[in-house]
């Protein structure tokens, strides 16, 4: 399997995935705005809950689908797993990030405080650091098959922490509120928070379709690069 | 006690950052793969010009 | 060729999870981010000026807030034992009485926890206001109360 089988993508239907994505968007974030009433004990800043979640919910699965990615790149050596795993890790550094500013504009008002190293915060720190640390090692790597296999290894070990990352608020003491559940909070905010979920996972099916993309061309210049330096070498 | 700040604008500013953060994503990945695409046209347009990839830079 | 990969893969799953097993065992013991009361009082002179953390909830009616000083005073038990804590400026906007806090500073010899931060513990409850019932101001109507009184 070489990078010449890789699939084109078809621009039409990504562009009526985009207009879907936007309106999902939109509503979700105009519900967790205006549909519901702020928390009666927290007020108007509970409503980060409905970016805050769903924001953490798409690091966890990038994660996951980088997990999956480099399971199957090992095995296969096919390098459309190498370019998706890619694809969903760096999806997941911009969600892990975004979930954690919000974490941290969540927390000023509420916990008092904008930072604390309590055991949630601090696993998904490191996450964040595993993931760059991902990239930092893919652009050093000059050598396709190498740089694939090496990051396949760290995507797989680097997976580790995300469970833990999940679990951390029920094992440890933490500042951290456990997750929420249907039995923590009022229906309606069930609701929009779930729609929130659902709005986040089309943006992420999004995302993933124009990273992938992306990385296809990338790794077809890279390709016609290495050719043309390789001729002129000899 | 009623110098506490209210929650209001954190709350705002979140929401503000989180669709910022993903149009300007959006927006990287549309240039990117615009600048991908050039590459990879160029590079095809002269697949064996190896004095004119000096040109290039 | 193929069916050797299928096990570098098998082995490399195995290990991520064996470490996830032993590292997440191991810190499950070891790490603490705060004390609780007791916890603390049965260390005792162990940690006398030890910068550490605290958690628990506040004694209902314990509450002291002196705003021309900046001093608060509040009693912060785990059911079980309870200790007095004295910290300077205003806690955050969700402290109050029942609520679950996170203090850190060191504990004195005199007994009493001396706090430079307070953080509140909220819980993953979240519900609407009831009829009539406005957000916060339960909060600051009843600090302020605990600020005449």
């Amino acid at each position: 399997m070489t990078i010449n089988d890789l699939p084109r993508p078809n621009p039409g239907r990504a562009k009526l995935l985009g207009a879907a994505t936007l309106l999902l968007f939109a509503a979700g974030s105009a519900a967790g705005l205006f549909l519901v009433p702020a928390d009666a004990l927290q007020g108007e800043v509970q409503r980060l809950l409905y970016v805050h979640v769903p924001a953490a919910w798409l690091a966890m699965l990038s994660f996951f689908v980088v997990f999956v990615m480099s399971v199957l790149y090992l095995i296969q050596r096919d390098p459309k797993w190498d370019l998706l795993a890619v694809s969903a890790a760096e999806i997941g550094i911009v969600f892990t990030a975004l979930a954690l500013v919000l974490g941290s504009l969540w927390g000023k008002p509420t916990w008092g405080v904008w930072w604390t190293w309590d055991p949630r915060l601090t696993t998904t720190a490191i996450m964040l650091m595993i993931y760059v640390g991902y990239l930092v090692v893919r652009s050093f790597a000059d050598d396709p098959e190498k740089r694939a296999r090496w990051s396949a290894i760290i995507g797989i070990v680097g997976f580790v922490d995300v469970p833990i990352v999940y679990l951390s608020v029920l094992w440890w003491r933490t500042l951290h509120q456990p997750p929420s559940s249907p039995r923590s909070m009022a229906g309606e905010f069930v609701y929009v928070l779930l729609l929130n979920v659902a709005a986040f996972t089309l943006l992420y099916i999004f995302l993933m379709v124009r990273r992938y993309r992306l990385a296809i061309a990338e790794r077809h210049v890279e390709e016609l690069r290495l050719t043309r330096d390789d001729g002129r070498i000899t | 006690m009623e110098g506490q700040p209210s929650g209001t604008p954190f709350m705002v500013a979140g929401y503000l950052i989180t669709w910022a953060v993903l149009a300007w994503y959006v927006w990287r990945l549309n240039r990117r793969s615009v600048d991908a695409r050039r590459a990879l046209d160029s590079a095809q347009a002269k697949p064996h010009a190896n004095q004119e990839s000096e040109s290039d830079r | 060729m193929n069916r050797r990969r299928v096990w570098i893969g098998l082995g490399l799953v195995a290990i991520a999870g064996a470490v996830i097993l032993l590292v997440a065992g191991g810190l499950r013991e070891n790490v603490v981010y705060f004390l609780t009361p007791t916890e603390l009082e049965a260390k005792g002179a162990e940690v006398y000026g030890a910068s550490l953390r605290l958690g628990g909830q506040v004694k209902p009616e314990s509450v002291d807030w002196n705003p021309d000083v900046g001093r608060l005073l509040f009693v912060i038990t785990d059911g079980e034992t309870e200790l007095p804590v004295e910290s300077s400026g205003a806690p955050p906007a969700m402290f109050s009485e029942g609520m679950g806090v996170v203090v850190e500073g060191s504990y004195r010899e005199d007994g009493v926890f001396r706090s430079h931060n307070v953080m509140v513990k909220h819980s993953n409850e979240y519900r609407p206001p009831e009829e009539g019932e406005h957000p916060k101001e339960v909060y600051r109507s009843l600090m302020e109360e605990e600020a005449g009184g």
